[in-house]
């Protein structure tokens, strides 16, 4: 299954939420879709979930348009707000089954997949609780079971993380790489970079409607252009870390070096793997210099999303 | 033995399966809630505690003409459409306005493969049942009322299907107000007047018990006839709203108006034809108003459509190119709204016309020429105004962006309703004066009608010449819109590609 958004615009009266974007994902690969507050994410995952209309682009599932063919998109698609709603008056199994029911499944096919399902997300025990008297946590992982109950090719998942705690994070990250194992194509909008960091092969940066990067990580890197980062640590000797900092900047390759704290030096250099090794071997060979480890820093989510954005709301 | 015994278990377990699988979610959901919930179980309690008060109360009245019976039922009557009409429909509306407040637990039932449809079937059949229930309460009581004389059995029958049978209009007005996009207050007060008209009914309906009159089969076609007719409408309405965007969302409204058009003409024509009583209980003109009134709540609603067409409708274009005619007239936009309510008022009139010229025994009273004139004469001034609105949508649009064709409209009446009282109010007119009353609703859409009944010709013309510029000042969009519609048809089913 491919998911391809095109060319995506919605306006709000004059107040263009979405802004010409453009992104693809497929099964297997888990995508973060990051960006600040009202950076427009809720509103392309809304038309992605055939729940609302872009001014102009479509969103296409293995060809079939959301606006064209909604009703064929919906049983391929499963949806995973950030909230669920507080009835006090039905019952765990009670709401999956009503999706299950909606989603067309009958008879012993209907009651397998739910216990398949609740096995899975681990919310057998709640099956009896009203949804009111569920924790946040508890609330996420039966929102998941929800999304899952019609076993869909793609899962949008708007904020999952949001509230749970470090074990429930966890759980999460789990459920969800097993899910990418099986094939499944995942979106997922999330503040929590770190969260995504373990789990996510691409992901889609937007800020005020716009595109910044997307792609897998690599492809974001190179399309943002972030220098590499290599970390030194050295023996701390007065005075030392002075000489050392002399000699980094000697090196037409280093665009700046500077002391991070009293036994470590960041280097930024322009270049890649070649230029770091030879940084590494101009340091080895100066015997004066007692360095104890060099370690090139991978640039994560977080500074990548830190690189391109620049915290601007709408 | 045993085995004998397991394969019928298996049977009938299978067959409960499938009764099973058939059910519509909604309702399966909704019914679960009801039963979690303890709504309605202070809702049963109170019903029992006023029925037995009731009957307790009624005995006071063993004396007078009616009976005790009579009395019994018209209270046991009132718990029965006041239960419904407040207790159920509250229950009901409370559900899902609180569903629609939460954007989220709605979208989700959106993105599942339920129709619009099955929604709002399986909330009406829900509350349905909620009702049917609501009966059972009462029925026990209804039959002590025969026991305590007063009353005859076929009147408690008859009286009861009625009061049951309105409930199906009444629960999907409540179903349409909920899911509607309203300001709460506007909701209240239209519950409020629904709540009214079911009172009037049911003090319509007690009437015939004091007087022990028995149901003919004239008032019996007429309350169903009614109830169909406002039930269809009030369901494709709210599935209209429920759609999505891009559906050809007023499709179930049209063809439900259409067939209901069709077959009035023809249940009027077969009886005219085969029964010589028939004339003198039923009047073309009523069949006229009834097409007319759902006529002007078509136009009501045509203010909330969409200007253009979606590109999925236009997609769904049949190669045939009057097939497409057809697909156009019957499809989602302003323009393919408006050719629809032209070519409905022009059918309904020419079937009114022919119905005199076939059958002149049909006698028209110089009522009937009036109730023509100012029902058609509401039609013409709502047609106007909402193609005023749509002409002020398009060129203040620079202007005034949020405003939808439905605001403009709503300003127009609004201005035009003022209008009338202020000039009625400088006139100082005693007739004219009505216009504050609000009675007869002629009154409020021009200063003009604000003359004597004698001069609705006038009202009559000007309200005509006022659609007819408004017509023409729209024809290039119409015809824009029209030619669009006719460009594009699908080359395969659902292949969603273009011809041109």
């Amino acid at each position: 299954m491919i998911v391809e958004v095109k060319n995506l615009v919605r306006d709000y009266g004059k107040h263009r939420a979405v802004n010409d974007i453009s992104f693809s994902f497929e099964s297997g690969h888990i995508f973060g879709f990051i960006g600040p507050n009202g950076a427009g994410k809720t509103t392309t995952i809304k038309v992605m979930a055939t729940l609302d209309i872009p001014t102009s682009g479509d969103v296409y599932y293995d060809g079939m348009s959301v606006l064209e063919m909604p009703e064929k998109v919906r049983p391929v698609i499963g949806y995973m707000p950030d909230a669920l709603p507080e009835h006090n008056d039905i019952k765990v199994w009670e709401y999956l089954d009503f999706f299950a029911r909606s989603y067309g499944l009958k008879g012993a096919t209907r009651a397998n997949t739910l216990e398949q399902v609740m096995n899975f997300t681990n919310t057998e025990i709640l099956r009896d609780k009203t949804l009111k008297a569920l924790s946040k946590g508890m609330k996420q992982r039966v929102s998941l079971a929800r999304a899952l109950v019609h076993d869909p090719e793609v899962l949008i998942l708007d904020e999952p993380a949001a509230g749970l705690d470090p074990r429930a994070r966890k759980e999460l990250r789990d459920l969800l790489k097993i899910l990418a194992a099986n094939g499944k194509a995942i979106l997922i909008s999330s503040h929590i970079l770190s969260e995504l960091q373990d789990i996510c092969t691409g992901t889609v940066i937007i800020e005020k409607g716009h595109i910044l990067g997307a792609g897998t990580l690599d492809e974001v890197k190179s399309q943002t252009k972030p220098s590499d980062e290599i970390t030194i640590l050295v023996r701390f000797l007065e005075g030392e870390n002075e000489q050392l900092l002399k000699k980094l900047l000697e090196n037409s390759y280093v665009n700046n070096a500077s002391i991070a704290n009293n036994r470590q030096i960041l280097v930024d250099i322009n270049g890649d793997d070649l230029e770091s090794h030879l940084l590494l071997q101009s340091l080895v060979s100066d015997k004066t210099l007692k360095v104890v480890e060099f370690q090139k820093q991978n640039v994560g989510l977080e500074e990548l999303f830190m690189n391109v954005t620049k915290g601007e709301v709408q | 033995m045993v085995s004998a015994l397991k394969a019928k278990y298996n049977t009938v377990k299978n067959i409960i399966d499938k009764i099973d699988d058939f059910l519509n979610p909604i309702v399966v959901k909704e019914i679960r809630q009801s039963i979690n919930s303890s709504g309605v179980m202070v809702l049963t309690l109170l019903i029992l505690i006023l029925e037995v008060s009731a009957f307790l109360l009624s005995f006071g009245y063993g004396d007078t003409e009616f009976g005790t019976g009579s009395v019994f039922y018209a209270i046991i009557l009132a718990i029965f459409v006041f239960g419904y009409t407040i207790g159920i429909s509250g229950v009901v509306a409370t559900r899902i306005t609180k569903e629609y407040a939460n954007n989220d637990s709605t979208d989700l039932i959106y993105t599942t493969t339920i129709s619009s449809y099955r929604i709002i079937s399986g909330k009406l059949f829900s509350a349905m049942v909620l009702v049917f229930y609501l009966l059972s309460l009462c029925l026990p009581f209804f039959a002590i009322s025969y026991f305590l004389k007063g009353i005859a059995l076929n009147t408690i029958i008859n009286i009861t299907f009625f009061a049951f049978f309105v409930a199906v209009p009444y629960i999907l007005l409540v179903i349409l107000v909920s899911v509607s996009p309203m300001h709460k207050a506007i909701k209240v007060i239209v519950m409020l007047g629904a709540i009214a008209v079911v009172a009037i009914f049911t003090i319509w309906l007690i009437s015939y018990i004091e007087r022990a009159i028995t149901f003919s089969w004239e008032s019996l076609f007429c309350v169903i006839y009614l109830a169909t007719v406002f039930s269809g409408l009030f369901y494709f309405l709210t599935v209209g709203l429920l759609s999505h965007l891009t559906a050809n969302r007023t499709f179930g409204l049209k063809v439900f108006y259409s067939l209901f058009f069709i077959v009035s003409y023809v249940i009027v024509f077969a009886g005219y034809m085969f029964s010589k009583m028939f004339a003198l209980f039923v009047k073309p003109i009523d069949i006229y108003h009834v097409a007319m009134i759902i006529l002007m709540l078509i136009v009501l609603f045509n203010s909330f459509e969409r200007t253009e067409q979606t590109k999925r409708v236009l997609l769904a274009n049949p190669k045939n190119i009057i097939l497409r005619f057809f697909h156009y007239i019957f499809s989602i936009g302003m323009a393919n709204n408006t050719l629809f309510l032209i070519l409905c008022f022009t059918g309904i009139n020419s079937l009114l016309l022919c119905m005199f010229k076939i059958y002149p025994k049909v006698q028209i009273t110089s009522d009937d020429v009036y109730s023509y004139k100012f029902i058609t004469t509401i039609f013409f001034y709502l047609f106007a105004y909402q193609l005023a609105a749509l002409i002020l949508k398009r060129n203040c649009n620079k202007y005034f962006s949020k405003a939808s064709v439905f605001s403009y409209f709503a300003f127009l009446n609004l201005f035009f309703m003022l209008g009338s009282m202020v000039i009625a109010f400088i006139l100082k007119n005693i007739l004219k004066i009505k216009a504050f009353a609000l009675i007869d609703y002629i009154f409020i859409f021009s200063p003009l009608i604000l003359w004597q009944r004698t001069n609705i010709d006038i009202a009559f013309v000007v309200s005509m010449t006022l659609c007819f510029i408004g017509l023409c000042f729209n024809l290039k969009y119409f015809f824009k819109c029209f030619k669009e519609g006719m460009k594009y048809y699908r080359e395969g089913a659902g292949n969603g590609k273009k011809s041109k």
